[in-house]
C-alpha cells in the first residue's frame, strides 16, 4: 500500500492466558473480540472473513497476523521522541534531519523501510505546526505508535484545515497572532512530524531528559514540549 | 524527470471531478497556491489503489495556501499557511486563462 490507512479494528486482545487450558495445542492467537464487545459491524465481519480465508488458503498464518500486531503495538512515541531530543542538542543533527530525514534516522539505526518517507517541520519562534490528514488519517507510526483515536476522527480532520487555532486552543495552545500557524495536510506519501520547539530552561538536561519532555502530541503539533519538573 | 513547476510558482489545484482514490482533497480543488517545494517522484497512489503499478510515476510538490483564500471567515491572521501535498497531474498553472479551470469556488 502507498500510505497507512488507520482503520478502527479491534484487535481486543485482553483476555487472560492464565485461566483456561489451550487444550495442548501449541499456537498464536490471532485478534479476538472481547466477551463483551457489542454485535459486530459489516467492517468487522469482512475482516474477519477475509483473515480466516487468507489462514485457510495457507497465504499468512495466524502466528504472523499475531506477530504484526505486536510488532505495531510495540512501536511508541518514545522512539520519536528520542529523535527530537537528538536534534535539539546536536544542531548539525537538526539540520540533517530536516533537509532528510530518512539519513538522519538511518544514522540513529531507525530503518523507515519502503512504506512512505518521512518529512520533520520544526517549530520555531515565527512558526507552529500542526499535522491533520484529512482524507484518511495517515499517520508516522513507525515513530509514534499507534495514533489517538481523536486524530482520526472527522471533528479533528475537519476543523484542523478549517480552524486551526480554535482547535489548538482546545489542546490547551495558544497561538499567538504573532505566530504563523502551519498546518500540514498529509495528503500523499509523506508523513509528517513535529520538530518542538525546546522548552526555555533545559540547558542542563542531557539527551535522555530532555526526551521525557516530548508528548505524542507534541509531535503533532496538539502540544508543545513539557518544561522541565522545578527541583 | 522533467518537473512542470518550480518553488515560487503559482499554480491551482485543478477543479475536475475525479471518483475512487483520490489524494487532491475538495476543499482544494480550484484553489490557487504556491509551490513550496518539490518532494520527489511518486508512483500514482490513484493507480497503486487498484493494485495497478502506479506508473508513470508523477512529481509530488508541497503546494502552500494561504488560509484567508480558502476559507472566508477564516478567523485567523492572514500569515496562517496551510500546505497540502499534491501530485503534478492535479496542478495547473495559475497564471492559466480563467477558463482552464471549471470552476472557481465563491466566496
Amino acid at each position: 500500500m502507498s500510505h497507512d490507512h488507520n482503520h478502527d479494528h479491534n484487535h481486543g486482545h485482553e483476555h487472560s492466558h492464565g485461566d483456561h487450558s489451550h487444550g495442548g495445542h501449541d499456537h498464536a492467537h490471532p485478534p479476538q473480540r472481547d466477551h463483551d464487545a457489542g454485535p459486530m459491524s459489516a467492517y468487522e465481519v469482512l475482516e474477519e472473513a477475509l483473515r480466516l480465508l487468507l489462514i485457510e488458503k495457507n497465504v499468512l498464518t495466524d502466528a504472523e497476523i499475531a506477530g504484526q500486531i505486536d510488532l505495531i503495538e510495540s512501536r511508541s512515541p518514545a522512539l520519536g521522541a528520542k529523535v527530537v531530543a537528538r536534534a535539539w542538542v546536536d544542531p548539525a543533527f537538526k539540520v540533517r534531519l530536516l533537509a532528510d530525514c530518512r539519513a538522519a534516522l538511518a544514522e540513529m539505526e531507525i530503518d523507515i523501510g519502503q512504506l512512505a518517507e518521512f518529512k520533520v517541520v520544526e517549530n520555531t519562534a515565527e512558526t507552529h505546526n500542526v499535522i491533520v490528514c484529512t482524507l484518511c488519517s495517515c499517520y508516522p507510526k513507525l515513530l509514534l505508535g499507534i495514533p489517538p483515536a481523536w486524530y482520526k476522527n472527522l471533528a479533528y480532520r475537519s476543523r484542523t484545515v478549517i480552524d486551526p487555532r480554535g482547535v489548538l486552543a482546545e489542546f490547551g495552545v495558544k497561538i499567538p497572532t504573532s505566530q504563523e500557524v502551519r498546518v500540514h495536510d498529509s495528503t500523499a506519501d509523506l508523513r509528517y512530524i513535529v520538530l518542538p520547539a525546546r522548552p526555555k530552561g533545559t540547558d542542563q538536561l542531557d539527551e535522555a531528559a530532555l526526551a521525557t519532555l516530548v508528548s505524542r502530541d507534541a509531535m503533532i503539533g496538539t502540544a508543545v514540549a513539557r518544561l522541565p519538573d522545578k527541583p | 524527470m522533467k518537473m512542470r513547476f518550480k518553488p515560487g510558482d503559482k499554480v491551482r489545484v485543478d477543479d475536475r471531478v475525479a471518483h475512487g482514490h483520490c489524494r487532491a482533497p475538495w476543499y482544494l480543488r480550484g484553489q490557487a497556491g504556491v509551490i513550496g517545494e518539490v518532494l520527489g517522484v511518486f508512483k500514482d497512489s490513484e493507480r497503486l489503489a487498484y493494485h495497478r503499478p502506479g506508473l508513470p510515476a508523477l512529481p509530488l510538490y508541497k503546494v502552500r495556501f494561504k488560509q484567508t483564500a480558502l476559507w472566508p471567515g477564516y478567523k485567523g491572521p492572514a500569515r496562517d499557511q496551510l500546505e497540502a501535498d499534491i501530485s503534478e497531474n492535479w496542478l495547473v498553472p495559475d497564471a492559466a486563462p480563467a477558463s482552464a479551470v471549471k470552476k472557481v469556488r465563491a466566496s
